[in-house]
C-alpha cells in the first residue's frame, strides 16, 4: 500500500479517536478540575468559548511541570493537585489521539508537498 | 480574560474597536474576533452587574411606596449596599467613563454614591433616575457588546454562509447539489474542529516550549493560528474528496493524492 494511503487511513483513525476524546476529556476532567480550582480563585479560561479549545492546555498541565506555569493565556498552577487517576488516563488517552492526528496530518502534508 | 487583563487594556482596547469597525467589516480576522470576545466577556458581565443594581434600587422604590416593615426594607438596602461595592471594586474603569461618575456633583449620582441611590429609590418622585437602561452611556456599552459577539461568533458563520453559496449555486446551475451538500457540510465540521485542535495543541506544545522567556506565548499563539490556518485549508480540501468518494460509491483514496 501507498505511504501516503496509510497516513490517510491513520489521520481518519486518529480523527474519530480525537472527536470521541474531544467528548469525552472536557465533560468529565475539565468540569471537574474547574470547580475545583474556581475555589482557589482560579477561573477557567475565558477565550475558550465553549467547543473545548482549552483541553490541551489541561492535558499538558496534568503531565509536563513547564506547562503549569501561569501565563496571561492559561493558569495551570492548580490543574495538576485536582487531577483524579481517571483524568490522567483521560488527559493520556486525548493527548495520544492529538499527537497521533497531529503527526499523521503533518506528515501527509510534508510528504504530498515535497516528494510527490 | 477579567483576570488577564485590567480595566484600563480592555477600555483601550474597546476604544480602538470602535476606530477599526469600519475596516473589521472588511477584513475579518480570527485574532482579532478573539480579542473583541475577551471585551465581550467583561463588558457583559459589568452590565450584568449593573442592571443587578438597578434592580436591587427599583425593588428598594416598590417596598418603599408599598409601607414594607423597616427590618425588610434594612435588609434590601443592604443587598442594594453590596451590588454597589462589587461594581466599584471591581469596575472602576467602566463607572467613570460609560458612567461619568469623576463629573458628578458634590452629592453624587447613583453610581458614585450609594446611598444617594437608596435615597433617590426612596423619596423622588419619578424614578427616571434609576433607569441605566435609557442613557446614552448604556448603549454604548451594548454596541460594544454586540460588535464583540458579532466578532468572536461571526468568523465560523461567515464560512458557513460561504459554503451555503456555493451548494444553492450548485441548485441553481443543475448540478447535484445534495452530493455538493453532504461534502460541503462534513469538510465544514472536520475542518472547523480540526484546525481548533490543531491550532491549540500547537500553541500548548510551543508555549511549553517557550515558556523561558516572557512573551514567548505571544509567539506561541501566533504559530499556533498560523499552522490552524494551514491545515484547515488542506484538511478541507481533503475531506471535501474523501466524502464526495464515499457519495460517489468509489473507493476512499480515489484522486485524494
Amino acid at each position: 500500500m501507498h505511504i501516503l494511503e496509510i497516513l490517510l487511513y491513520s489521520s481518519i483513525f486518529f480523527f474519530f479517536y480525537l472527536m470521541i476524546m474531544a467528548v469525552l476529556f472536557p465533560r468529565i476532567s475539565i468540569k471537574y478540575i474547574d470547580s475545583k480550582m474556581i475555589q482557589d480563585g482560579i477561573s477557567s479560561p475565558s477565550w475558550d468559548r465553549g467547543i473545548g479549545a482549552s483541553a490541551p492546555f489541561y492535558a499538558m498541565a496534568i503531565f509536563c511541570k513547564r506547562a503549569r506555569k501561569p501565563t496571561p493565556l492559561f493558569d495551570g498552577s492548580h490543574v495538576a493537585k485536582y487531577a483524579r487517576p481517571i483524568d490522567k488516563f483521560l488527559a493520556f488517552l486525548h493527548l495520544i489521539s492529538t499527537t497521533g492526528f497531529l503527526l499523521s496530518v503533518f506528515s501527509m502534508m510534508i510528504l504530498e508537498a515535497f516528494f510527490y | 480574560m477579567l483576570r488577564d487583563s485590567g480595566s484600563e487594556t480592555l477600555l483601550a482596547i474597546s476604544d480602538f474597536q470602535a476606530q477599526v469597525i469600519p475596516f473589521l467589516a472588511n477584513n475579518t480576522h480570527g485574532l482579532v474576533g478573539s480579542g473583541a470576545t475577551s471585551v465581550q466577556a467583561r463588558s457583559s458581565k459589568f452590565v450584568a452587574l449593573a442592571s443587578t443594581y438597578e434592580v436591587a434600587l427599583k425593588d428598594i422604590r416598590a417596598a418603599h411606596k408599598s409601607g414594607t416593615p423597616k427590618y425588610h426594607m434594612v435588609a434590601l438596602e443592604q443587598k442594594a449596599l453590596g451590588l454597589f461595592k462589587e461594581l466599584q471594586v471591581k469596575y472602576q474603569a467602566e463607572l467613570q467613563r460609560f458612567m461619568n461618575t469623576n463629573r458628578a456633583s458634590r452629592r453624587g449620582t447613583i453610581w458614585s454614591n450609594p446611598n444617594r441611590g437608596v435615597h433617590i429609590a426612596k423619596s423622588a418622585r419619578h424614578s427616571t433616575k434609576l433607569d441605566i437602561s435609557s442613557t446614552a452611556e448604556f448603549k454604548k456599552i451594548k454596541y460594544i457588546e454586540n460588535t464583540g459577539r458579532w466578532l468572536g461568533n461571526g468568523m465560523i458563520l461567515l464560512d458557513g454562509a460561504f459554503r451555503a453559496n456555493s451548494v444553492y449555486n450548485d441548485y441553481r446551475n443543475g448540478d447535484d447539489w445534495q452530493r455538493s451538500l453532504s461534502t460541503e457540510m462534513a469538510s465544514f465540521g472536520v475542518s472547523t474542529l480540526a484546525a481548533i485542535y490543531t491550532a491549540t495543541a500547537t500553541t500548548t506544545a510551543l508555549s511549553t516550549l517557550l515558556i523561558l522567556t516572557p512573551f514567548g506565548w505571544v509567539v506561541a499563539v501566533g504559530i499556533g493560528l498560523l499552522v490552524g490556518f494551514g491545515t484547515s485549508l488542506y484538511i478541507n480540501e481533503k475531506a471535501k474528496k474523501i466524502t464526495q468518494n464515499l457519495y460517489d460509491r468509489q473507493p476512499l483514496t480515489t484522486e485524494v493524492f
